[in-house]
């Protein structure tokens, strides 16, 4: 068992947020099975009152599954490795809890914030208009996060459970043991450097103009919408694999370094807060961007304000792509200007 | 503006001991006008100050709603009741001062949210004191005056926005009956101004109001009109 006081705020914070969405999760399912605005009955007024009680449980919940993650992240990549022997950076602690179990608690934190993040932002939308148009489905929404809210505290138990502090890992031996030969180091999925640098430029190119379009654009563009998830979801593998196997190399001066949790570390300048960061922000962005509308479609007022909200996403993630090609792409630059050749020749 | 405040099918419950509920106010149905006075009279205990309170937006209605303007303003949300609270006025029956500040200070505190200039709240608020003769105390703290200077001080602070809406409880209820015809005056002055006034208050000031006004009783739950 491994055992550290950060852990213990991740657990906590974690347990206070799970213990958030319980106690609204009555009242969500009451004002999803009997939510009538129309009526004002003192069954529909005391759902009104205790809604926006929900709210508020919801919204502490929220930030406080966003700050657990965060600590997480923190965590794994900067605290944890100096508790564990042969750990050096996040792939160590990673390795200590077993692969699947770190990749579990990776996709059930990702999850939970995914749905989190919906909610919060349909709630947002909900609270701007004075009838709460989107009260019921709200609540139905809220009914799903308690339960992937109670797989993330078992993972992280699990996962943090299963580390023997005293028993090594290979830390960032693991990341060269992928490849067998130069030739396999230098392709991602059997396919060269090239191809994923070409694929990354066309749909950086792609992300960028579909953003510009959807953040000027006055008018409602669902096909262009559609466009942009499909290019995000695109995009994002593609700026990871890009980014792991190909830029990190500049930034960690060494050729064939693909490990993605060292660029976490301060001797990397921390710049894997920022780049990760700016995946995240695109990946939440998007997402709300083109769920948003598709959830608040029943009135014309709040699908007004949800558009105006799909724009300043667009915005964000202009941004959000913008930080992270100058961060990932300016080591490289600066290589090729200093030296004249890329590392890769 | 020519607003007007309905009440439609509004109860008022109270959970009291042995989780029995005690109904305040019971099915109430009334239209209150703007331009014209409106007095709630009624028995200690009846709910008037419950039904200005709800009426207000201070409590929630147990079933019903309160329209405004077409808008159900009873059922609205956190940040939404707040705004329509700031269009209102409300003298509470026992004046809610803030007894660390002054007399000035009180009543410049309902313009803060409004987004005026300090000097602009000043000169609004100095108005204000002026309507109810109290401008001599405004460097006074509010604990150093008397009940009639408070209710007095909590009348300024309510109508130094020049609300719409007057909710009035017991303004006149520690005053002299010289004073009392004063503040009375000055709130039918306000329906002059199309404001929706409402005021509740004991019956023995019917016979002493300055001008016409809707009376109703409150009584057992239902509100039921008088006269004109």
């Amino acid at each position: 068992m491994f055992w550290h006081p950060l852990l213990l705020a991740i657990i906590s914070a974690q347990i206070v947020a799970l213990l958030l969405l319980l106690a609204g999760s009555l009242t969500s399912l009451n004002t999803a099975l009997h939510w009538q605005p129309l009526s004002a009955d003192s069954r529909q007024l005391s759902l009104e009152a205790r809604a926006e009680g929900v709210s508020i449980q919801g919204r502490a919940a929220f930030w406080l599954s966003v700050f657990s993650a965060v600590l997480l992240v923190f965590g794994i990549t900067n605290i944890f490795a100096e508790d564990i022997p042969g750990a050096m950076c996040g792939t160590g602690v990673c390795q200590a809890m077993s692969p699947r179990g770190s990749t579990q608690l990776l996709l059930y934190t990702g999850l939970l914030l995914l749905l989190m993040q919906l909610w919060h932002e349909m709630d947002k939308l909900n609270r701007m208009l004075v009838e709460m148009p989107l009260t019921d489905i709200t609540a139905r929404l809220f009914l799903v996060i308690p339960a992937v809210a109670v797989l993330t505290l078992k993972q992280t138990y699990a996962s943090f459970a299963g580390i023997r502090p005293h028993q090594p890992v290979d830390c960032c031996a693991v990341v060269y043991d992928q490849f067998t030969t130069l030739k396999h180091a230098k392709s991602i999925l059997g396919l060269g450097d090239a191809f994923w640098i070409s694929a990354f430029i066309v749909l950086s190119l792609a992300l960028f103009s579909l953003s510009v379009a959807l953040r000027t654009s006055m008018v409602d563009r669902p096909g262009i919408r559609g466009l942009h998830a499909i290019i995000s979801c695109l995009w994002l593998p593609v700026a990871s694999l890009t980014l792991v196997n190909i830029f990190s190399a500049y930034h960690y001066e060494v050729l064939h370094h693909h490990c993605p949790w060292c660029l976490f570390l301060p001797e990397h300048r921390l710049v894997g807060y920022p780049l990760y960061g700016a995946l995240y922000v695109i990946g939440m962005e998007g997402f709300t961007l083109f769920m948003l509308p598709r959830l608040a479609n029943q009135d014309i007022t709040v699908y007004k304000k949800a558009l105006d909200r799909c724009r300043r996403a667009a915005n964000r993630i202009t941004f959000a792509q913008l930080l992270f090609l100058i961060i990932a792409i300016l080591p490289a630059i600066v290589w090729r200007l200093h030296y004249g050749v890329w590392m890769s020749g | 503006m020519n607003s007007k405040i309905t009440c439609r099918n509004l109860s008022v419950a109270f959970s009291g001991e042995n989780s029995r509920t005690r109904s305040v106010l019971d099915n109430i149905n009334v239209t209150f006008p703007a331009g014209k006075m409106n007095i709630i009279t009624g028995p200690i205990g009846a709910g008037k100050s419950t039904l200005l309170h709800t009426m207000a937006g201070l409590t929630r209605p147990t079933s019903g709603e309160v329209v405004v303007n077409d808008q159900a303003v009873s059922r609205w949300s956190g940040a939404h009741r707040d705004q329509w609270r700031r269009q209102a006025g409300i003298i509470f029956q026992h004046c809610h001062l803030l007894h660390e500040l002054t007399v000035l200070e009180n009543i410049m505190l309902p313009l803060i949210p409004l987004g005026h200039t300090v000097s602009h709240c000043r000169s609004q608020s100095i108005a204000a004191l002026k309507q109810v003769a109290l401008f001599h105390h405004a460097g006074r703290l509010a604990n150093s005056l008397s009940g009639g200077e408070r209710q007095k001080t909590a009348i300024a602070r309510a109508l130094v926005t020049q609300p719409h809406f007057i909710f009035a409880d017991e303004p006149t209820a520690h005053m002299d009956a010289e004073n009392s015809r004063q503040m009375m005056e000055l709130l039918y002055h306000c329906t002059g101004r199309n404001a929706v006034v409402i005021v509740a208050t004991h019956e023995s000031i019917l016979n002493r109001l300055p001008g016409p006004a809707l009376c109703y009783r409150l009584e057992n739950g239902a509100l039921n009109h008088l006269t004109d």
